[in-house]
């Protein structure tokens, strides 16, 4: 950095500068007039490029998609009008344990105190309560009023995004994307990892050691956290050295591939992948969790839940044995060195292997008959290879998804904590813009659909290729089986014809109907050709067509949901 | 009314669902707006049993909280029903603009099971963590009150009091319902005033605000009257009337508080808005020693970016709850009571009239276009102006949409509905839908651009599933035309859409929307005549115009608000 290009540093470089130095390529804007100063600077600084969404609930969830890919990711927007509904994506990403970083602009400092009353604000001489929200919502918020102040709170908030796999927020006023400010130092300084205590982190594995070395029937168990943790490959040692089933919870999908040997399925309570897998996680005496997460949805409604006394698990910081709880232990280095330290456990690896359930390959349905949810799958798995990465919305898709087989270098992305319907649609959008060179499958429902389908038109801007698989079968079904009432029904569109009108003049997109196997077979046909923008295929299919394991679930959740109160005392 | 709310008190024991049922429907209520999750099924359940109650779907919750934002334009008061966490955050958003806009909107949300709270339990549809308060948290910033159900025996003082701040407040209120709540036995409510009884004024402080205000009016030598956005929410526009033909001045209506004021009311003067005023507004104003603002509330965007006040030592502000006169400011003196006092008091001063007449600029009519060229700004808005009628509300998006609808001229008893304190783009077709439900028998007419039509697009699906006749006029000029104004640069350029055809597409082979591309003002005739042929659903109109063509007001106002975005911190 010459001493010129020192001179003209501003808020907004610095920003930028920032962004690109912790690996983010592209950032997701929504523009208003709180903004667009800013909007300036990050446009024109090398190595950024802008990519505007169609509404704010849509540029979170992007952003949140490509955090899902590149690791990290940033979303621009305005003021009130347009933070408020990030804030959505944003306690998305939070749950998800995602690091977006979001941006936005904020009234003009002399206005703080001027006694004005402005535009997009609530009407008050209160500008603060956008911060107070962003607080509930991100692992650190920071609000620039000061030209000076902005390098440490940039750093600090960019940091904890890093460190936390956390959202923050960074609220920059309008007037302030311009003013100079102090030059940025190295960027070690906001990227460099934390480790473990060594004493911790020594003692934590000796004591798991010890613990697993007394068990006969151990088992691992990779949670959703594991990917933000960068503990994927750890886990794989560990399963190697133990050489113990290997079961995953249904959002850790993707993360430990299915081909490896020690493979043992999803354990999803009663809607587990297979009764082997269900018998064999439940005859387990040990529990080795890495990363794991347990809510109603993913222990089916708390019938599923795990117990505490056979437990051991390694979040992000800290470790839990039974009796025990070390802080300052990280996941990746605590896998690896347990791995070092453990003898082999075969046992229930072993007896995996004597029941292990048998691929069934379904038959292909006759190819004029009237399409239903198995077809679908079966077609939709043929396209299953290395480089796709498979989008399951919430809802049927989730159980469908979790069906799919994962050939090695594989991926898979679910929101099953925050579990907002219509993520799907702008995540994949995100996603494919940081990883345009795999190949992006999206599994969503009619309802779904409906909250965000417009995001389709930046794919179309952006000649993105994801394939959208709509399946329309006229409802919410994920309610319905939880709790059915009319409002789960909803107004049917075209989808395919909706798909087609957001081209314009210039856009690639395609829209296809299939109504049967053989319609199916040729719009995926037309599909794989497509290589300029996205393609919708509406799958029409019973009401009733879902799985079992989707009226299962949702009978159980429903039962979690109304257990009535306890009395008072 | 009366035979109404009496009909729906129940005389025995009920349930809370029940019990937010009755209530919602005394406070006036008769559709409630709702996008369903797993915690907010049960409720819904209790909702819809109620007979007066009808349950109207939206797409998504911000669609969902500006339709009832719209409803509440129309009916008075809303009520919107959303999921917990990823419901309600997208809700926020429109409930932030019913704050900002003074309408009392009830959201409404599910919230986790109460077993829950305290164990070591998390939930999904959460942020993961065991706190479950976050969201109540959130909601209290946002709303003049906030209530959580967390013990069914709280919860008829909770609903009761919620209800009764939205009514008084004019602002919107949240009330958190446990998924596992609604069901539970309460006692039954007991009558509708218990919630709907009216604040009144101070009657001493009344008195004198009024006595002093008429004699400093009546001491003056030119009188004008301002009207702003809050007559309408405080049911206040009558009086206002009243006050306007007992001093007979010159009235200017503020770009926000259009159609509160009737046009065809022969003192009308105006849209007072610096530069962009029109018929001579600003001028008067400036000339008056005398303004009576009423209602009023002066914004960056709402003074032409500070460039357009008026001179505060020729004030007299009358806020909604207190009145500001000279050097006196008097509490607990309210808006409507006030106007109708002081009309009493004052004498007629005619001075702004006789001199409005003598500046007052020719109205220029919009000469008509030869019918095969190239669309254009001003003949979209003189064929509009043909369409509007008595019966006609107009919605107007944030954007270049507010300075053509300022150039409508409308007929008395025509609406006009503006968001200009919260400004988001998008707002229109969500909110002109739950209008159309408050008010099936006005013929809803939108301007919206085409940057804020992707905004919010998917409502018009609702509109087809309900037959609403609403017709949209969507401008597309390729861009967000209120920020290139403001400020340009290439985030402004946006994709274009085929808007006809993704307005048909919401048909599904069974609907009756109807979309049209319009590129001159032969065909856009044309277009005008089948939409309001179309009594069976919404027809959307995209007017092609030049990226360029947008009016010079917005140009003006525009470069005044980016100035006032961008002045510099002051030197420390």
């Amino acid at each position: 950095m010459t001493k010129d290009a020192e001179s003209t540093m501003t808020v907004g470089t610095y920003l930028a500068q920032r962004l690109v130095e912790i690996g983010i390529k592209n950032h997701f804007v929504v523009p208003g007039d709180y903004n667009l100063r800013l909007l300036d600077f990050l446009e024109y600084y090398p190595g950024l490029s802008e990519i505007g969404c169609c509404n704010e609930l849509n540029c979170a969830f992007a952003a949140e998609g490509y955090a899902r890919s590149n690791g990290i990711a940033c979303a621009v927007v305005t003021y009130s009008v347009g933070a408020l509904t990030a804030f959505d994506g944003i306690g998305g990403a939070y749950a998800e344990n995602l690091p977006v970083i979001l941006v936005s602009g904020s009234p003009n400092t002399n206005d703080l105190s001027s006694g004005h009353l402005l535009h997009h604000t609530l009407g008050t001489h209160d500008f603060e309560y956008q911060m107070e929200i962003a607080k509930k919502l991100t692992c650190a918020a920071v609000a620039i009023k000061r030209a000076e102040d902005a390098p440490v709170m940039i750093d600090h908030a960019i940091r904890q995004a890093i460190l936390q796999h956390k959202p923050v927020y960074i609220e920059i006023p309008t007037n302030m994307a311009n003013q100079p400010c102090p030059v940025p130092g190295p960027i070690s300084a906001v990227i460099s990892p934390e480790i473990s205590d060594k004493e911790s982190l020594e003692k934590a594995t000796d004591i798991a050691a010890e613990l697993i070395s007394k068990k006969e029937k151990p088992i691992l168990l990779a949670g959703p956290k594991l990917r933000a943790a960068g503990a994927e490959s750890a886990f794989v040692k560990l399963a190697e050295a133990l050489n113990c089933a290997a079961f995953i919870m249904p959002a850790a999908k993707g993360f430990y591939s299915e081909e490896h040997k020690n493979y043992a399925g999803v354990y999803w309570g009663e809607v587990s992948s297979s009764e082997t897998t269900k018998a064999v996680y439940e005859s387990s005496d040990l529990v080795i969790g890495a990363g794991v997460l347990f809510n109603d949805y993913s222990t089916v409604g708390w019938r599923a839940a795990p117990n505490p006394n056979i437990l051991l698990n390694s979040d992000y910081t800290s470790v839990s044995i039974p009796g025990y709880v070390f802080s300052r232990v990280y996941m990746a280095e605590f896998l690896e060195l347990l791995a070092k330290k453990v003898s082999k456990k075969p046992a229930t690896l072993e007896a995996y292997n004597k029941a292990r359930p048998q691929t069934v390959v379904p038959k292909a349905a006759e190819p004029k008959a009237a399409l239903n949810r198995v077809e679908v799958m079966r077609q939709i798995q043929g396209l299953v290879d290395s480089n796709t990465t498979l989008y399951a919305e919430t809802g049927d898709s989730w159980f469908n998804g979790l069906q799919m087989k994962l050939p090695a270098g594989a991926k898979f992305e679910v929101e099953m904590q925050w579990g907002h319907i219509g993520w799907s649609v702008p995540s994949a959008m995100g996603y494919a813009v940081a990883a345009p060179e795999r190949r992006t499958i999206v599994m969503v429902g009619d309802g779904s659909f409906q909250l965000t389908g417009q995001e389709i038109s930046q794919m179309i801007r952006h000649k993105l290729p994801v394939l959208i698989f709509l399946l329309n079968n006229r409802g919410y079904t994920i309610e319905i089986q939880i709790h059915d009432g009319p409002y789960n029904r909803i107004q049917n569109w075209d989808f395919a014809a909706f798909c087609e009108s957001l081209n314009g003049e210039t856009g690639k997109a395609k829209g296809l109907h299939a109504k049967t196997g053989e319609e199916l077979t040729s719009a995926i046909k037309v599909a794989l050709q497509n290589k300029e923008g996205p393609t919708l295929i509406e799958c029409a299919i019973d009401t009733d067509d879902c799985t079992q394991e989707l009226v299962d679930w949702g009978k159980a959740v429903a039962s979690a949901n109304a257990r009535p109160p306890t009395a008072d005392n | 009314m009366k035979d109404n709310q009496q009909a729906v008190q129940l005389q025995q024991p009920t349930t809370i669902g029940h019990y937010l049922a009755v209530r919602l429907a005394q406070a006036g209520v008769k559709h409630h707006f709702v996008v369903p999750g797993d915690y907010n099924l049960g409720l819904l359940d209790k909702l819809q049993y109620n007979n007066y109650l009808e349950e109207v779907n939206c797409a998504n919750e911000l669609n969902c909280a500006f339709a009832a934002e719209g409803y509440a334009r129309a009916n008075g008061i809303a009520a919107c029903v959303v999921t917990y966490s990823v419901g309600a955050f997208t809700a926020f958003d429109g409930i932030g603009g019913a704050y900002a806009e003074d309408l009392p909107v009830i959201l409404i949300s599910g919230s986790p099971n109460t077993n829950d709270i305290g164990s070591s339990h998390l939930l999904h549809h959460t942020l993961g963590t065991h706190d479950f308060s976050y969201q109540y948290e959130m909601a209290k910033k946002i709303t003049c009150a906030a209530v959580s159900i967390q013990r069914p025996t709280e919860a008829p003082r909770l609903i009761d009091y919620a209800i009764k701040m939205a009514l008084l407040k004019k602002k919107p209120v949240y009330i958190e319902v446990p998924t596992n709540v609604a069901s539970q036995p309460c006692a039954a409510p007991g009558p509708a005033s218990l919630i709907t009884e009216p604040e009144t004024s101070n009657q001493e402080y009344l008195q004198m605000a009024v006595d002093i205000s008429a004699k400093i009016v009546n001491g003056k030598q030119k009188p004008v009257l301002l009207a702003g956005p809050k007559l309408r929410s405080f049911k206040a526009e009558s009086a206002f009337l009243e006050l306007a033909n007992s001093l007979n001045c010159s009235v200017a209506v503020m770009p926000n508080a259009k159609s509160f004021f009737p046009e065809s009311h022969p003192n009308y003067a105006g849209i007072y808005w610096g530069q962009a005023s029109t018929l001579g507004a600003e001028s008067i104003i400036n000339w008056s020693d005398c303004i009576i603002c009423a209602g009023t509330t002066f914004t960056d965007y709402s003074s032409n970016g500070w460039t357009s006040l008026p001179p505060k030592a020729n004030v007299l502000h009358v806020d909604v709850d207190r009145v500001t006169v000279s050097d006196a400011e008097f509490g607990g003196v309210l808006l409507r009571d006030f106007l109708h006092e002081l009309a009493k008091k004052v004498k007629a001063n005619n001075a702004s009239v006789v001199e409005y007449k003598r500046i007052r600029p020719e109205s220029l009519e919009i000469p008509m276009e030869n019918p095969k060229a190239a669309l254009n700004r001003k003949e979209i808005i003189r064929q509009v102006q043909n369409l509007v009628n008595q019966e006609t509300t107009l919605f107007v998006d944030t954007g270049d949409s507010w300075f053509g609808g300022m150039r409508i001229t409308l007929p008395e008893k025509a609406r006009f509905e503006i968001e200009m304190q919260w400004g988001h783009i998008g707002w229109s077709v969500p909110s002109a839908f739950g209008y159309a439900i408050g008010a099936p028998k006005r013929n809803v007419v939108v301007f919206v651009g085409d940057g804020s039509f992707q905004e919010t697009v998917q409502e018009v699906s609702q509109m087809v599933r309900l037959n609403l006749p609403i017709i949209m006029f969507l401008i597309n000029n390729r861009g967000y035309t209120i920020e290139v104004e403001i400020h340009d640069g290439p985030y402004n350029r946006i994709k274009n859409w085929d808007y006809a055809a993704i307005v048909e597409a919401f048909n599904a082979g069974e609907g009756h929307a109807k979309g049209f591309r319009v590129g001159n003002g032969h065909e856009l005739a044309e277009a005008i005549r089948q939409a309001k042929e179309n009594s069976q659903g919404p027809t959307l109109i995209e007017c092609n115009i030049d990226q360029d063509d947008c009016s010079k007001e917005l140009i003006n106002w525009g470069h005044n608000v980016g100035a006032a975005n961008g002045k510099p911190p002051a030197k420390e």
